[in-house]
């Protein structure tokens, strides 16, 4: 390698950097390396010693090393635990909501994380770039290095004020989607078990005894279930129904699972729904038949209301098959 | 005299003073710092030890600093001494001088030992 003064101030910026030296005194380091040895004449890889070993005399400022190291660990850990509960959520829930940037809302905000931290540093190295070339202008080093800290000043105001921005929007975005956005599920758990029709006409009365797993997707306003129904081409009643809350989308479903339907009346209307709370709605109705050989598919209608919002219908599917069914 | 330099330990305790005591007579810059340490005796201090102890005591705020542009070339750093440079030059080469004649007695002491 070259031993030139070119040769050390390049290599002595590379070692003040990495120690953890700010860059004004960086600049300052090398221009009076520079100005030294061009009084002098003398070789700089012989005045100051090795770059490294120089470098080290500076040494003090790696506090600053530490902070940038932890914040990237920081943000790091964000990352990997969002990715972590975006892959639980989409796991367990199978019902991840769409917010405005696309996919989880832990996804987002750590991967905004990781990219405010990335831009500001990518923005200061490329403002910083030229710290070596500083020490050569032929010009007022002082000048030159206070300019360098106006362009770090300006680079790092710029990374604030987008980044609120796009918060600022984002959040905006967020409230709105949540404002507008209780909507009623259900998850995939529905059993079903009805009469099978007694003659090939159909028109005799049949009982529908079904059992599903519902739940709120987001947070929101006072949300209350106001109804339930059959649809289609059949003239039903209900006549009992319960919503029992769960905690946990997997303990509803199991109970889901052991349907015990209770007979005390139809209680579920009339329900306010908690997000975050995962409920087992029984269903006990009859339907009357109104054509010849009608079609298995049925759907239970949830009439829920959203204050200031409005009212909407949740369809759960019916699976029923009347062959099978006992 | 040495050519090649006094012993690296022996600087190490003095140079600090030697540096201020150049200082204090007007505003000065790295180089000629090191050319007026040769001249009066204490040659090849090198870049290496000097730019690094001047950082020190201008972090100490013995010494303040500001550019100038070099008559031809790069803009160099010049040094002066502050107030609190001052108060501490006057007591630490107090104390030195004191150190020093006490070292120069016991040392001359052994030679009128020896003679007489």
């Amino acid at each position: 390698m070259r031993r030139t003064t070119g040769s050390y101030l390049e290599q002595l910026s590379l070692w003040l950097r990495f120690q953890g030296v700010e860059g004004p005194r960086i600049v300052t380091i090398l221009s009076e390396v520079r100005a030294h040895v061009s009084e002098s004449g003398e070789n700089p890889y012989e005045t100051f010693g090795e770059p490294r070993l120089y470098a080290k005399a500076f040494a003090e400022g790696s506090r600053r090393r530490w902070l940038w190291g932890i914040s990237l660990a920081v943000a790091i850990a964000a990352f990997l635990a969002s990715a972590y509960m975006f892959a639980s959520d989409i796991a367990a829930h199978r019902d991840f909501r769409r917010l405005p940037l696309g996919g989880h809302v832990w996804l987002v905000i750590s991967i905004g994380i990781v990219t405010a931290i990335v831009a500001w540093r990518a923005v200061l190295v490329v403002a910083v770039r030229p710290l070596s070339a500083l020490a050569y202008e032929e010009s007022d080093t002082a000048t030159s290095w206070k300019k360098w800290a106006w362009r770090r000043r300006i680079a790092t105001a710029a990374v604030v004020v987008v980044l609120v921005a796009c918060s600022g929007l984002w959040g905006v975005a967020l409230g709105n989607a949540y404002r507008d956005a209780p909507k009623l599920r259900s998850a995939t758990y529905v059993w079903v078990n009805a009469n099978a029709p007694s003659d090939s006409n159909g028109e005799e009365q049949q009982l529908i005894t079904t059992s599903a797993v519902i739940y709120l997707s987001a947070p929101g306003p006072t949300t209350q279930l106001v109804g339930l129904s059959l649809s289609t081409n059949w003239n039903g009643s209900n006549d009992a129904s319960t919503l029992i809350a769960f905690p946990t989308l997997s303990s509803a479903l199991a109970a889901a699972h052991n349907h015990n339907f209770g007979t005390d009346g139809n209680l579920a209307p009339f329900t306010t729904l908690k997000y975050g709370t995962y409920y087992v709605l029984d269903y006990f109705g009859s339907i009357t038949p109104t054509v010849d050989a009608p079609s298995p598919a049925e759907d239970l209608e949830a009439n829920y209301s959203v204050e200031g919002v409005g009212d909407d219908t949740l369809d759960v599917g019916l699976p029923i098959n009347y062959g099978d069914a006992n | 005299m040495i050519d090649a330099g006094w012993p690296s330990e022996w600087l190490r305790g003095i140079l600090p003073l030697c540096v201020i005591a150049i200082v204090i007579n007007g505003e000065t810059h790295g180089y000629a710092i090191a050319r007026k340490l040769e001249q009066e005796g204490i040659p090849n201090v090198k870049g290496g030890t000097l730019y690094p102890l001047l950082a020190r005591l201008e972090h100490d705020g013995l010494v303040t600093t500001r550019w100038a542009l070099g008559p031809n070339g790069p803009g160099r750093k010049l040094y002066s001494v502050t107030p609190a440079g001052r108060v501490w030059f006057r007591g630490t080469s107090r104390n030195w001088q004191q150190f020093s004649a006490l070292t120069v007695d016991l040392l001359t002491d052994v030679g009128k030992r020896k003679h007489a």
